[in-house]
């Protein structure tokens, strides 16, 4: 059977264990026997197909139309934005690979700590007879945003690999690159500027719109992907806390739980009675979906209810009526 | 593969038909003015090295740049104007001397809009520079010129703005407040002329306002205690300090493509800097020439009631008054050029983006203020005497000049009423004829009519065809077999002069040999009824 849905998927780069990890969570593990294969059926059914490709080329392939559905780095696709207007973002936080795109100088170059001291610089080096030289692999982003910020005088080098060392070989006075958490640039004596944060980047799913507008097929079976990244997303955010409540009747413990109404579930708890021989007809146990981040507070809530033996649950997928992520992708394209 | 046909790429267009009759027009008419007036026509390339634009242009330009590899040269962009590329080509082409050049250009020119649908990305621009002469005649000149060029092409009324960057530059050099802090005042102009609010974005630049917007200064500007430590001390103690401060906490200032000089007098630089603003005559000044700067602004209107008050306001800011004179000057001089339909105004506050200008600026706007609109702008231009040197990397020379946005101009020139281009269609019934019908097609082009010959085959009424394609006349062959052999001309009413056309058209075909008749007038609702 013929795959209904080509999913690009990056290999070979910081972003492949990520995303093939992501993908698992989200139900939809990649089947790869073995890791030269450059495709491999995914999920439960053979309509959804994994394709390796380089984490920069996805984009690319995704304008061409030799892919349908692609994941990447935002930074990447921000990047190449300019180059089709078929290629568009259909979910722009899928939550991992998170870094950010900072123009980075020298840290002895003590005088120089924000934007308005490297315009000023760049003009030095333009009186000295040269332009400031900027090492990066997003020209289009890093021109953009100097240009904005008045730093006219200035050319780019394009480079691959450990742009840090640029400045200290001299082929680059400064950089603009990638970083996680900075560690990179102090072990190689740089700074990043202030004000120069030029791009905040994590991975992001990308769609070719005239390859799904054009098929109700690949439509559905995009819709399918986009529901369980849904749930899984909405799992995280989620916990449900089951407690046994004593009270007169199940409407009375109900309202008693449904005083803090913050905290008293998605809809309004859930009850079930609980059969204690000691006890019969008074004990239920009350169930919450509530916010991971509410959880010490909701616990707290149905201890003041008379709660006890509390167990707290994530759940794996969480649906709602419909995806929102769907609708939201049918109004793009 | 995708089938189908090859769509347009987005923001350019295909242009036939009446419309680009009237854009071509158009630039036939600029340029014929430009040449009548002295300035020779010129082409520069339309791809240029990335770098003469970053030299010229500011970020509003640059922004939108068509910029791409070139194997051999590096970065290069399709031109986004004209200016920078007519400067660097007469640098090089020859010495400027005592005697200044005119030229004029007329051509596309590209800009990117990313993100924009609508916007067109390719324009055409028509021109002229002046290098070599920094006298305010040539000011003058410039700007009649422009008036000139715009009611040759067809619009009667125009809206002269006229600038003059000199009030503002006077005051800051009079401050010595000069570098970057003159471009953001310069910018900030610029932004409160177009009509836009608030002053924290340059506040915050000059350095008289914190990121935060609380406390005087930027606490980013330098570290803190580097700052603290330098103050008082002479040039060489602070080096020493700095030289110190940096081994204490295990950097170097080797290796890095600036020499540790460099980045120590910056350091003092930005170190005097912190310490003026905190109070000191720096700050005064710099909030000083941004209240002139707001003031400036406002300043609008009527050359005789702007004028006073830009005085008023020099004198309460203590600005030399000459700063004004040149400004005055080419609005006497103006005057004698006799203009119709031309209503000026006076802007001092106006910037026109690009800190390159220098002197005297302008804009042309179609009148509309019959139609209650403001009017589109349609030409701009100005004094630019800086950018020569920048541009050829010293050597420098005056220069100034403006461009027409022609798809502009166009929009705002009513066309030109004859529906009819002039073209001539001669009627060719059978292939017997084809010989005679291309001898006459030829004698006619030769005498300067537009000619195309038909062969209609079986369609039964050719005339009303071509009469319906905008053609001026038909010219009928006689059949070979007829008895009467004589060639028919059919003259359209649509065309204004259409009697005069049958005139020289019966005389030029009788020149050639063949004798004509011309039946009466042709009335357009009559042709082959």
């Amino acid at each position: 059977m013929t795959p209904i849905l080509q999913i690009a998927v990056p290999s070979k780069g910081a972003m492949e264990e990520p995303t093939l990890r992501f993908l698992g969570d989200c139900g939809l593990k990649v089947r790869r026997t073995n890791s030269r294969q450059y495709s491999a059926p995914m999920g439960s059914g053979a309509f959804l197909q994994a394709v390796f490709q380089r984490a920069a080329d996805i984009p690319r392939k995704l304008a061409t139309g030799l892919v349908d559905v692609g994941i990447t780095g935002f930074d990447i696709f921000s990047e190449h934005m300019g180059e089709t207007r078929d290629v568009i973002v259909a979910v722009e936080d899928l939550g991992f690979a998170r870094c950010s795109l900072d123009l980075a100088v020298p840290e002895a170059w003590l005088d120089v700590t924000n934007m308005e001291d490297l315009v000023d610089v760049a003009a030095e080096f333009q009186h000295r007879g040269r332009p400031l030289r900027i090492a990066t692999k997003f020209p289009r982003l890093v021109r953009h945003f100097l240009l904005g910020r008045g730093l006219v005088s200035h050319s780019l080098v394009e480079g691959t690999g450990a742009l840090e060392i640029a400045p200290a070989m001299g082929y680059a006075d400064i950089i603009a690159d990638i970083s996680e958490t900075g560690t990179t640039l102090r072990a190689n004596h740089l700074k990043p500027l202030a004000d120069g944060a030029i791009l905040r980047s994590q991975a992001c799913l990308l769609v070719n719109r005239a390859r799904l507008a054009s098929s109700p097929t690949r439509l559905e079976a995009l819709r399918g992907v986009l529901e369980m990244i849904e749930a899984h997303q909405r799992a995280r955010e989620l916990v449900s806390i089951t407690a046994n409540v004593e009270g007169g009747d199940m409407r009375q413990v109900a309202q008693t739980v449904l005083r803090r109404r913050d905290l008293a579930g998605m809809r309004g708890p859930t009850l079930t009675p609980v059969f204690d021989p000691d006890c019969p007809d008074r004990v239920f146990a009350v169930t919450l979906v509530v916010a991971t981040s509410q959880l010490a507070e909701a616990k707290d809530h149905l201890r003041a209810c008379g709660g006890g033996a509390i167990t707290v649950q994530s759940p794996l997928y969480v649906f709602e009526r419909e995806s929102t992520l769907y609708a939201r992708l049918r109004e793009k394209l | 593969m995708q089938k189908g046909a090859v769509p347009r790429v987005q923001g350019f267009h295909d242009h036939f038909g009446g419309r680009y009759q009237h854009l071509r027009r158009m630039v036939d008419s600029l340029t014929t003015s430009f040449d009548r007036h002295g300035f020779a026509l010129m082409e520069v390339p339309l791809v240029e090295g990335l770098d003469l634009y970053l030299r010229k242009n500011g970020a509003q330009v640059l922004s939108r740049l068509y910029s791409f590899i070139d194997p051999d040269r590096g970065e290069v962009a399709l031109r986004p104007e004209y200016t920078a590329s007519v400067i660097r080509a007469l640098a090089s082409a020859r010495e400027i001397t005592d005697q200044p050049w005119r030229v004029s250009y007329a051509g596309p020119v590209f800009r990117n809009a990313p993100g924009q649908e609508g916007e067109s990305r390719q324009f055409t621009q028509a021109g002229i520079e002046i290098l070599g002469d920094s006298s305010v005649v040539a000011d003058a000149e410039v700007l009649a010129l422009a008036c000139r060029a715009v009611r040759d092409a067809g619009l009667p009324r125009v809206r002269l703005v006229v600038g003059h960057l000199g009030p503002l530059r006077t005051l800051l050099a009079h401050l010595k407040v000069n570098g970057q802090a003159e471009g953001y005042l310069l910018e900030h102009l610029e932004h409160r002329y177009r009509g836009g609010t608030g002053d924290e974005t340059v506040r915050r630049r000059l350095g008289l306002q914190s990121h935060e917007g609380e406390g005087l200064l930027d606490s980013e500007a330098l570290p803190e205690h580097l700052a603290e430590a330098v103050r008082g001390a002479t040039p060489e103690e602070a080096r020493v300090l700095v030289l110190t401060m940096l081994d204490q906490m295990g950097l170097s200032i080797e290796g890095t493509t600036r020499t540790p000089d460099e980045i120590i007098d910056r350091v003092l630089l930005k170190a005097r800097r912190h310490a003026a603003l905190r109070g000191g005559r720096g700050r005064e000044d710099l909030e000083r020439a941004l209240d002139f700067t707001e003031q400036l602004s406002t300043l609008r209107g009527n050359p005789d009631e702007i004028m006073p008050r830009a005085e008023a306001l020099m004198a309460h800011y203590q600005v030399p008054p000459e700063a004004l004179d040149e400004l005055r000057e080419v609005l006497d001089l103006l005057r004698l050029y006799e203009l119709d339909g031309v209503t000026i105004e006076l802007a001092p506050g106006m910037a026109r983006g690009i800190a390159y200008y220098s002197g005297l600026i302008f804009e042309l706007y179609g009148d509309q203020s019959a139609l209650g609109q403001p009017g589109a702008q349609i030409c701009g231009g100005g004094r630019y005497d800086m950018l020569a040197s920048a541009i050829t990397g010293g050597h420098g020379f005056p220069a100034l000049g403006f461009s027409f946005n022609v798809e502009a101009l166009a929009a705002v020139v009513p066309p030109n009423p004859s529906p009819s281009d002039g073209r001539i269609g001669l009627i060719v019934h059978e292939p017997g004829q084809r010989r005679v019908a291309y001898r006459m097609a030829n004698h006619l082009r030769a005498r300067g009519f537009p000619v195309t010959t038909h062969e209609p085959g079986n369609s039964s009424v050719p005339e009303r065809h071509l009469r319906d394609n905008g053609y001026a006349a038909v010219v009928i062959l006689p059949l070979p077999q007829a008895a009467r052999a004589r060639t028919e001309i059919l003259v359209f009413e649509s065309r204004e002069d259409h009697a005069r056309l049958e005139e020289v058209l019966a005389i030029a075909i009788e020149e050639c040999g063949f004798p004509v008749e011309c039946p009466d007038l042709i009335v357009a609702g009559e042709v082959g009824q």
